[in-house]
């Protein structure tokens, strides 16, 4: 009797309650983006009678998210601080001029492939440490520098584009380079990011900076890291990108900083880093994104129309992924 | 919790609903619409009959203007139902990385060619488009180093169209003979726009203007014209016969910077003819203007541009001097460049490949001139052709057919270039009518 009346009294949980405990699970950022992308992918499957599922579809899709998966988890060490840099694209283009300026000079691909990765660390670090030595966000810093670099870009490239033998571009993409690269890669920041205090450190000052402070972390330190450990990447998706075309020119990398953004916040990351944050969103929405264009291009949508349901898509994903709290944001953005 | 519901659930059908309407009209493109340019409504057996093998071509574009919007009518309404094409088009590409992953779209499509309307790595994406086994087919013209490789690397998947760079110089030329001064003491401004980028069209125009004053003066310049051209610094033409010639880079994208520094070099007063290779009239209008009033001074413009109703304006406005806005521009007959496009690809399609070659063996391509537009009323019939609504097509069925060696296995592509330079104003005037 004594039992009856203690479930009556319990309150009944509402719709949104339960919504917000499964949003809550650990899991979710992971497992949400996931299953679209897998329903995506089912869904164009089934629509073009299973030539989605060719091998050299799904192929391709791997191949055109290559670059901005290795960048957007290359960010993620940015972004889990709660700092942003749009300048990521015009680092990764000034790696790449790097890269086949060494290579047009000496036609080792190994010093291509080194000098593009060390000038993009290069970079980084110097956008980090502008952010560090003179205390300005590091978005200001980005916003800035991105002018410059890309101002760099023109004036070295210029009219011309900067090519790379493509024979030997398409040597190393058939020898698997690309993805023994970046699984190399992504497999060290998932481990450096979800097993080791720095990855701990970066989450927590991320999810609140003063109170990181207060237990003895340097945020100075993280921002540092955090940028270090982006730039490795980085430079890896300028090889990445020398590689796919063979050539480089003034527009290489232009408005990446905002796909990368994108494919982020498509994947299930928030770009305000805390707790919850990781490094595997970025390539989960750059395939969506892939898998969107591809799919919608192979069932014959028009490129206007492919616009117009990537926007509701992403519209709709972003809805469901981000967190409203009912109270005023506790993080200090500004 | 209701609302958030219900959005959710508009925004689903939203999405079911654009997908399966834009599904249903695309793939019915080349099978169902059939309205032909004059209005008339083609038979599908006499289609089916004329044209009876299909082809898919994917259409990559590189901007998004009234150009991008003419072609796309001219392809897929008038071209698609009455050769059995269907033709599938790229969002805006911002480069080579965008072609490329567009073209794997494309392969996986099922597409047989790629019409590009972008013209960098030329070689590179004739090898990919190989490897798919489809045609590449180039909005370019074999100008320089960078184009050089494509053109005469023996693929067999490759062609193209472009704008006749001589024919521009020539335009360009004419129309300085005609309003320059003898001694060039006016001083001209060459707005080379985003050639310094790479930008083939840009760069052509830029040269052509340059090319145009050497003759016009027989004047030598102290530095390499190509290296002015590609300056992306504004740079004095310096030249034997000290007449003042300033070359002008800028992206035009950015509008506010590029007008400001525009209007510093006018207002030195140094300047009194105005040569645009970006399609920027409109705005570059209120600034000549502008500098006019200040200084007192007329100011002679010329340029590229678009038929549009911007372009109707510029020319109907009229300084304090009583000369329009805009003195020429340069029309591009959209429907005869998509249709040299159109006919490259269908003859390599249709394994006519010694029609597209040049006389040397290597790859052809065909070249189309622009066309001067000097007053409102030329401007205003002009306008009446190419439209989006269709209906009065520059190039219509007859022409396409007659470059297509499918009709004339004996074609090759010095007559498939006599075709195109067969079409004028003047014969299309004749045609068309007013």
């Amino acid at each position: 009797m004594t039992n009856t009346i203690a479930v009556k009294a319990a309150p009944r949980l509402k719709l949104t309650d339960r919504i917000d405990i499964i949003k809550n699970k650990r899991m979710f950022s992971l497992a949400f983006p996931l299953s679209i992308l897998l329903l995506l992918i089912l869904a164009f499957g089934a629509a073009t009678g299973g030539a989605f599922f060719r091998g050299t579809v799904l192929k391709g899709l791997f191949d055109q998210t290559l670059i901005i998966g290795t960048m957007a988890t290359a960010v993620s060490f940015i972004y889990t601080t709660g700092n942003l840099d749009i300048s990521v694209g015009s680092v990764m283009g000034l790696g790449a001029v790097a890269g086949a300026l060494v290579y047009g000079a000496t036609e080792n691909v190994v010093l291509m492939i080194g000098t593009a990765i060390i000038a993009s660390i290069l970079l980084m670090l110097f956008n980090g440490t502008l952010s560090v030595v003179f205390n300005i966000k590091t978005t200001m810093v980005a916003v800035v520098v991105m002018q410059l670099y890309n101002a760099i870009i023109s004036e070295v490239v210029g009219a011309d584009t900067l090519k790379v033998d493509f024979q030997l571009c398409k040597m190393l993409e058939d020898g698997g380079f690309r993805y023994g690269a970046f699984i190399i890669y992504f497999v060290v920041c998932l481990l450096a990011f979800h097993f080791t205090e720095m990855g701990r450190q970066l989450r927590f000052i991320g999810g609140n900076k003063k109170c990181a402070e207060q237990t003895g972390m340097n945020p100075k330190k993280a921002i540092c890291i955090s940028f270090l450990m982006a730039g490795i990447g980085i430079g890896i998706a300028a090889v990445f990108t020398i590689i796919r075309t063979g050539s480089v020119g003034s527009t290489t990398g232009n408005g990446m900083g905002m796909d990368v953004m994108l494919a982020t916040v498509l994947g299930g990351m928030s770009i305000f880093g805390g707790a919850k944050s990781n490094t595997y969103s970025g390539i989960i929405g750059a395939l969506t994104v892939s898998a969107l264009n591809k799919g919608l291009l192979m069932l014959g949508v028009s490129s206007t129309v492919i616009q117009g349901v990537r926007g509701v898509i992403f519209l709709l994903l972003v809805f469901l992924n981000s967190e409203r709290p009912s109270t005023l944001p506790a993080r200090e953005q500004f | 919790m209701k609302k958030r519901i219900w959005s959710l659930a508009l925004a689903g059908i939203m999405v079911l609903s654009a997908t399966a309407c834009s599904g249903g009209s695309d793939t019915g493109t080349s099978a169902e619409t059939s309205q032909t340019a004059q209005g008339e409504t083609a038979q599908e057996g006499e289609t089916d009959s004329a044209y009876s093998e299909s082809f898919k071509i994917g259409i990559a574009e590189v901007q998004a203007n009234d150009e991008s919007i003419q072609r796309r009518a001219y392809f897929e309404d008038y071209i698609a139902p009455h050769y059995n094409c269907e033709f599938i088009f790229s969002e805006q590409c911002n480069g080579t990385e965008d072609i490329l992953t567009f073209i794997e779209n494309c392969a996986d499509a099922g597409c047989d060619a790629v019409i590009s309307y972008g013209n960098e790595d030329i070689e590179q994406l004739t090898q990919v488009c190989q490897e798919y086994g489809m045609m590449y087919v180039v909005n370019t013209v074999r100008i320089n180093p960078k184009t050089e490789a494509a053109f005469s690397g023996g693929y067999e998947n490759f062609a193209a169209f472009g704008s006749d760079q001589t024919a521009i110089g020539q335009v360009f030329g004419d129309w300085l003979k005609e309003n320059a001064s003898a001694d060039g003491s006016e001083g001209f401004l060459i707005c080379s726009g985003l050639a310094y980028s790479g930008n083939l069209q840009q760069t052509e125009i830029t040269q052509s203007c340059l090319t145009a004053l050497q003759e016009l003066y027989g004047l030598t310049y102290e530095s390499d014209l190509n290296s002015m051209v590609i300056s992306s610094s504004p740079i004095e033409a310096a030249n034997d016969k000290g007449i003042n010639i300033y070359v002008y880079p800028g992206n035009p994208n950015k509008v506010e910077g590029y007008l400001q520094g525009l209007t510093a070099a006018l207002q030195t007063g140094k300047y009194g003819v105005m040569l645009q290779s970006v399609q920027l009239y409109d705005q570059t209008g209120v600034v000549v203007q502008e500098t006019e009033e200040a200084l007192n001074k007329d100011i002679k413009v010329a340029g590229m541009a678009t038929v549009s109703e911007s372009l109707k304006t510029a020319f109907a406005t009229k300084d304090q001097f009583g000369n329009p806005t805009v003195n020429m521009a340069t029309a591009k007959p959209v429907s005869l460049l998509c249709a040299s496009g159109f006919a490259q690809t269908y003859n390599l399609l249709t394994g006519h490949r010694d029609a597209t070659l040049a006389e040397n063996g290597d790859a052809g391509e065909l070249n189309t001139t622009l066309w001067p537009i000097t007053d409102l009323e030329t401007l205003d019939i002009i306008s009446q052709w190419d439209t989006p609504e269709g209906g009065k097509w520059i190039v219509d069925y007859d022409i396409v057919d007659s470059m297509l060696a499918v009709n004339n296995p004996e074609l090759t592509n010095a007559d498939m270039q006599a075709i195109v330079d067969s079409v004028t104003y003047e014969s299309t005037l004749e045609r068309l009518g007013e």
